[in-house]
């Protein structure tokens, strides 16, 4: 039942029949071949946008840079003493904010999943404020707390913390209902019911939170420096597009897209590692 | 229709005919194989009621979905009324453990579900059919309800009532029962011993309950796992119908209960030693 | 905190306040939010508006957001403003959905595809939409383009990968009793596959319709000149808040109306899959 909220389960079945399968074909080649495929593919990809570029022309070069224009720039901005401390200025400001909202959502989650007066009097405001685009709130914020780190810290803690807060919520109404009855009826109790079925039974819900909420905390950092201030990759892109150095704006984009990506999987690995007994399957991702 | 096996077996060729079958599953995790059943022959004549005891996973469900024609043998072939069985098949019908009742469908468009996609709704009959087949398992007045607004109990009968529709000629029932609650479970293994028996089809009834096996068959095949194959076939000639006769008095049914009671607890024994072997 | 794990967890049946709150009737639950927010922005009205604790600029209390709202539409800007950004959002989720729709259906049901054209979904659904926001100004200039292209974008995936998971979660147990009646590959898909889906694929609608709204509101406020997004730019840059306020509450209840809209479609479309009442 919870699955239908929304949550994207991992394609890979275990096991498959030798023969049974006639809906879909046989298969039992290994990963390596799809990656080959995968590589591939976005070989070509890579090689028609070119293509539509610098020999057909369909696009001209100044809008859209073609790969081999966009390649090099990427190597320039790497190698740029700005582009780290831009780079540093960002995540130093994600990571501030997310450590906020980890702890503010963790503690509040945990709170209101525990206590039936909040849930049923401060849930359904949780709820309304997590359906919010907050992101609507930035100019404000810029306003309120200036142009500094200050601001983009609060943006990313903003944005970041619903997510956390309300899985967490949800994980310990789950433990609450189901494990914290066995836990009572093997004597624990107090703390030692806390340490040992309420804490490791909520984590794999707040780390789906804290997973979700980092994504999106990295959309508040980088829409703070678009509005304001003088620092950040949001910053350096802005510059960027803005003299319209469109093969180094898109490699800032592509430099986004591998941050985004790799905090992801690194909150995933954290997810498998302290709560492997978890299916995903079992955690909640409403909106 | 007291205990027709024994002598029409016999006489003709056996209805449906389970050649040696071998059924193999690739791992894909770790590359190796794992033999589900092994070397399965069973020969079951028209009319028989078949029931299947074995412990969870020994490869019983795999035994039936080979004959209902969803998996394909690795080795060996069924043959039913002299012809290989190439896939599923109308004169065929599953009752699934799980009921895969298609949760977007009413009762009635469920039990519908048995009849239309084999042509059947062409006939001016088909309403009449279903409602039938839903008056015979005692659904009337819940056509409109939809699974999820049912018991388990209730949703099982929907199940069968989806099986029967089409007058199949054949009926496998993958532990039909296994996920009732125990009260409904010994209604309902009563009323089906009497609906099923009186329409003469043959069923193999898949079970790991031993009071099951007896209750309901003409005939109880034992399994053992790792691999699966056949332990021990026994004939039941305790008079039907048995729901009605205090046939768990019958010294006969205590004798047959203590058996394989201590065939499983010898086979669980040895599997639990032996580990899964492959 | 020891007291916070010490609380009786078997005791959610009639005690003290939550007992009295569980035994009301979802009307009733409904009438005591109503209530709760009606006190929060008295709470609020008093302590900005009256005794001033904060400094009204930065939180204008709820009579002078009302006040706000009236101002911008005696201004006369703001229906032209929400017209364009109901237009962008529209167009954009519309071609979201046309886009996503078809192609979630493909992966669902072919595995080269899923495993090829997956990976590449994943990584720009994980990417902060936002990062494309000055390239779309620079491709599309600063109307209603990089509005639609960021509601696009924003909204495509989640209901493309939902449609997908959809499929490929489909019951297996749904799919053998298909087999055993009689069912040929392409009633599974019709009978099956489609309508399994429906929970799924309303899941993402519902998900895309939060994120296109995220996705107008970042592209809106960060340079473009057209939609409430430039209204709450525009008004706070010149310490208007309350209009700022008045304009984000607009948004708000643009957003929940869809998500609701969706959630109406999805009873109407899909009856047998009453949700029970979580959020």
């Amino acid at each position: 039942m919870e699955s239908k909220e929304g949550e994207l389960v991992s394609p890979t079945m275990p096991v498959r029949a030798v023969t049974q399968s006639r809906f879909r074909t046989k298969r039992r080649d290994g990963e390596a071949r799809w990656k080959l495929l995968l590589l591939g593919v976005i070989g070509v990809i890579l090689l028609v946008w070119e293509a539509v570029v610098t020999w057909l022309e369909l696009i001209p070069a100044v809008f859209l840079p073609p790969p081999s224009a966009v390649g090099p720039a990427f190597v320039e901005l790497v190698l740029r003493d700005d582009f780290w401390s831009a780079f540093a200025y960002s995540l130093q400001n994600l990571a501030i904010g997310v450590v906020f909202a980890v702890v503010v959502g963790v503690v509040v989650g945990l709170a209101v999943g525990w206590f039936p007066v909040l849930r049923f009097t401060v849930a359904p405001f949780l709820w309304l404020f997590y359906s919010t685009p907050k992101v609507a709130l930035a100019p404000l914020i810029i306003l309120i707390l200036g142009l500094g780190n200050e601001s983009k810290i609060a943006l990313v803690f903003l944005l970041a913390v619903f997510p956390i807060l309300l899985n967490t919520m949800e994980g310990a109404l789950t433990v609450n209902r189901s494990l914290v009855n066995a836990g009572r009826v093997f004597g624990a109790n107090g703390v030692s019911l806390g340490v040992k079925v309420l804490i490791p039974g909520t984590l794999p819900f707040s780390l789906i939170g804290i997973q979700r909420g980092a994504a999106l905390g990295f959309t508040g950092a980088v829409l703070g420096e678009f509005l304001g201030g003088a620092g950040g990759l949001g910053h350096l892109l802005e510059r960027a597009t803005f003299d319209f150095k469109m093969d180094e704006a898109i490699a800032i984009v592509i430099v986004m897209v591998i941050i985004a990506n790799l905090t992801l999987t690194l909150i995933g690995i954290l997810r498998r590692r302290f709560a492997p007994w978890y299916d995903d399957k079992t955690t909640v991702s409403a909106g | 229709m007291s205990n027709p096996a024994t002598e029409s077996a016999a006489r003709t060729a056996p209805f449906i005919d389970v050649k040696s079958v071998t059924v193999r599953y690739d791992l894909s995790r770790t590359g190796g194989t794992l033999t589900a059943v092994e070397d399965v022959n069973l020969t079951i004549s028209e009319g028989e009621f078949v029931t299947v005891l074995g412990p969870s996973g020994c490869g019983k469900t795999t035994v039936m979905n080979v004959i209902a024609g969803l998996v394909e043998a690795s080795e060996g072939e069924v043959l039913v009324d002299g012809r290989r069985v190439e896939g599923p098949g109308p004169e065929r019908a599953v009752v699934f453990q799980d009921y895969a009742l298609l949760p977007w469908r009413s009762v009635f468009d469920n039990v519908k579900f048995g009849l239309e996609m084999q042509a059947h709704l062409k006939s001016e009959d088909w309403r009449m059919r279903v409602q039938e087949a839903i008056d015979l398992v005692g659904l009337s007045g819940f056509e409109n309800s939809y699974p999820r607004e049912l018991s388990g109990g209730m949703q099982q009968r929907v199940g069968l009532a989806r099986a029967i529709v089409a007058e199949p000629r054949i009926l496998l029932m993958d532990e039909p029962l296994g996920a009732v609650d125990a009260l409904t479970r010994e209604v309902m293994r009563d009323e089906i011993e009497k609906l099923i028996t009186a329409t003469g089809k043959t069923v193999i009834f898949i079970t790991h309950s031993i009071e099951e096996a007896i209750l309901l068959g003409d005939r109880i095949v034992v399994f053992k796992s790792h691999p699966g194959s056949v332990l021990e076939e026994i004939t039941v000639d305790l008079p039907r119908p048995r729901s009605e006769r205090g046939a768990q008095s019958d010294p006969r049914y205590l004798e047959l209960r203590d058996h394989l009671w201590e065939v499983l607890q010898n086979e669980a024994t040895a599997a639990s030693r032996g580990g899964r072997a492959s | 905190m020891s007291s916070l794990f010490a609380v009786q967890a078997g005791s959610r049946g009639s005690k003290g306040l939550a007992g009295f709150i569980a035994g009301l009737s979802p009307r009733g639950r409904a009438l005591l939010i109503a209530a709760e927010i009606v006190i929060l922005l008295v709470i609020w009205q008093v302590l900005v508006g009256s005794l001033e604790l904060v400094n009204a600029v930065f939180f204008p209390p709820p009579l002078d957001v009302v006040d706000g709202l009236g101002d911008l539409i005696a201004a006369g800007t703001l229906g032209q403003a929400a017209a364009s950004s109901a237009q962008s959002w529209l167009t954009g989720y519309g071609m979201a959905v046309l886009i996503a729709v078809p192609l979630g259906l493909l992966m669902g049901t072919s595995v080269p595809v899923d495993r090829v054209f997956g990976p590449i979904a994943w990584t720009l659904y994980a990417a902060p939409a936002v990062a494309y926001a000055p390239l779309t100004k620079a491709w599309f200039g600063f109307g209603a383009g990089p509005v639609v292209f960021l509601v696009v974008i924003s909204a495509v995936f989640p209901i493309m990968l939902n449609l997908a998971a959809g499929i490929r979660t489909t019951s297996p147990s749904l799919l053998r009793a298909a087999r055993v009646y009689g069912a040929s590959r392409g009633e599974i898909y019709r009978k099956i596959l489609l309508p399994s889906t429906v929970p799924f694929l309303f899941a993402g609608l519902r998900q895309g319709a939060v994120l296109a709204t995220i996705g107008m509101v970042v592209a809106e406020i960060t340079g473009s000149t057209v939609g409430m997004g430039a209204v709450i730019i525009r008004s706070a840059n010149t310490y208007n808040t309350d209009q700022s306020f008045a304009a984000i509450a607009l948004i708000v209840l643009w957003s929940i109306s869809m998500t609701q809209i969706v959630s109406l479609v999805e009873r109407i479309v899909a009856p047998w899959n009453r949700k029970k009442v979580s959020s």
